[in-house]
């Protein structure tokens, strides 16, 4: 056996090893052993370093479409409705607290109150019991409470004289929605230390979450008038830096950190929900 | 025709090609892929990788199996882990012959519109 095919057996192994373990235990034997007759093949035709390419390229592009196919396989199974809605409901919450209000303090108290207490609901879904239940609304309360105890201290900090510069303008926007999913799935993680199947639930939750935050932003929009909110930006819109870094903060937290926050809570979900039912399965 | 066989169509080529591949006898991986090249004209050439991510998909929805080819006629016994082979199932065969069916309409009418124009 040459080199050169000594040296592609060894890269073919490397990506078997990557491929789910169930499909490897069944078919690497197998591929490798027809590898093997491809490459001998190839080596008397003159068509080896087109084959070669070809073998690894298929190697490395089935290893991908596998994992998708698994996940995909582990989503249809292991998902129930109250999941997607458990996660869609998050979403809104989060899109909720992000809706432009007035200055008012109390007006924005009572929409992070009402987005906290919609995300508790979306949680308690999961497993519906009476303490369990309750414990779950007020996590998500608590949630929100963090992230509107960042959005006032924002304003604080904006309606002092410190100077804005764009790297504040964008911390200080990111803050409050970063607060708000770090705190949502620490507090639901309290509820559910079970760790096990962690990628599948990540991606369970993503797909739902992320899902319901776009969604749930053409809602909020929709209801609150969105071309008020697109004109309010335009006066003032210079097309300096510092203007660009706004609006692009104004995108990030009203699209990407919804889905974020989303999918990490919409993980835990998933986990907490998997293992109530494996719970009462046994 | 069964309806379930039905609402798989249409098949994708690669999957048609190994389905056909295997009508007549069961076969091994290597004998599915050189098949697959010669029914296809080379128009079809699986990498390692392909053809047994396609098998997998094709071993899941039930419309092949897999067998040791001990219990193939013909095989003998060798040393080591006995071979696999790949041979259809009864559900495979039905929905290969929904396929060619299928194939057969679409042929057919092309058929009559040209032959309708050329006269």
């Amino acid at each position: 056996m040459k080199a050169r095919t000594r040296l592609v057996l060894a890269a073919f192994g490397a990506l078997l090893r990557l491929y789910p373990p169930a499909f490897r235990e069944t078919f690497a034997d197998e591929m490798g052993q027809v590898l093997s007759r491809v490459l001998s093949d190839a080596e008397s035709s003159g068509h080896w370093w087109r084959t070669g390419a070809r073998e690894l390229g298929g190697a490395a592009g089935c290893l991908v479409v596998e994992h998708l196919h698994l996940c995909r396989k582990e989503i249809l199974m292991n998902t129930s409705s109250s999941t997607w809605w458990g996660a869609v409901g998050l979403g809104l919450a989060v899109v909720i607290s992000r809706l432009p209000v007035d200055a008012r303090w109390q007006s924005s108290l009572a929409l992070y109150l009402l987005a906290g207490a919609f995300a508790g609901w979306s949680l308690s879904q999961i497993n519906p019991r009476g303490a369990h239940r309750l414990i779950r609304v007020m996590a998500g309360v608590a949630a929100f409470m963090a992230g509107y105890l960042v959005h006032a201290l924002r304003d604080l900090s904006l309606a002092s004289s410190v100077e804005v510069t764009p790297i504040l303008t964008l911390a200080l926007l990111l803050g409050e929605p970063l607060t708000i999913a770090i705190t949502a799935a620490a507090l639901i993680g309290l509820l559910d230390r079970d760790g096990a199947q962690i990628g599948r639930l990540v991606l369970n939750g993503a797909v739902g979450a992320v899902g319901g935050s776009l969604i749930g932003l053409l809602v909020a929009f929709a209801a609150w008038g969105g071309i008020q909110a697109v004109d309010s930006y335009r006066p003032g819109f210079d097309g300096a830096l510092s203007s660009w870094v706004q609006v692009g903060g104004h995108v990030l937290i009203g699209i990407i950190f919804p889905g974020v926050a989303g999918l990490m809570a919409g993980a835990r979900l998933g986990r907490t929900e998997g293992r109530w039912r494996q719970m009462h399965a046994a | 025709m069964p309806a379930l066989a039905e609402n798989e169509l249409p098949l994708t080529e690669a999957t048609y090609f190994i389905l056909l591949s295997l009508a007549d006898e069961p076969r091994h991986g290597y004998a599915i892929l050189k098949d697959v090249e010669a029914l296809s004209q080379a128009r079809i050439v699986f990498s390692t990788g392909t053809l047994y991510g396609a098998l997998k998909r094709l071993l899941d929805t039930g419309w092949i199996e897999r067998l040791d080819d001990t219990a193939l006629p013909g095989s003998e016994p060798g040393p080591g882990r006995p071979r696999k082979a790949y041979a259809l199932t009864q559900l495979g065969r039905r929905v290969l012959a929904a396929e060619v069916a299928r194939l057969r309409t679409l042929v057919k009418a092309a058929r009559r519109r040209l032959i309708q124009e050329a006269t």
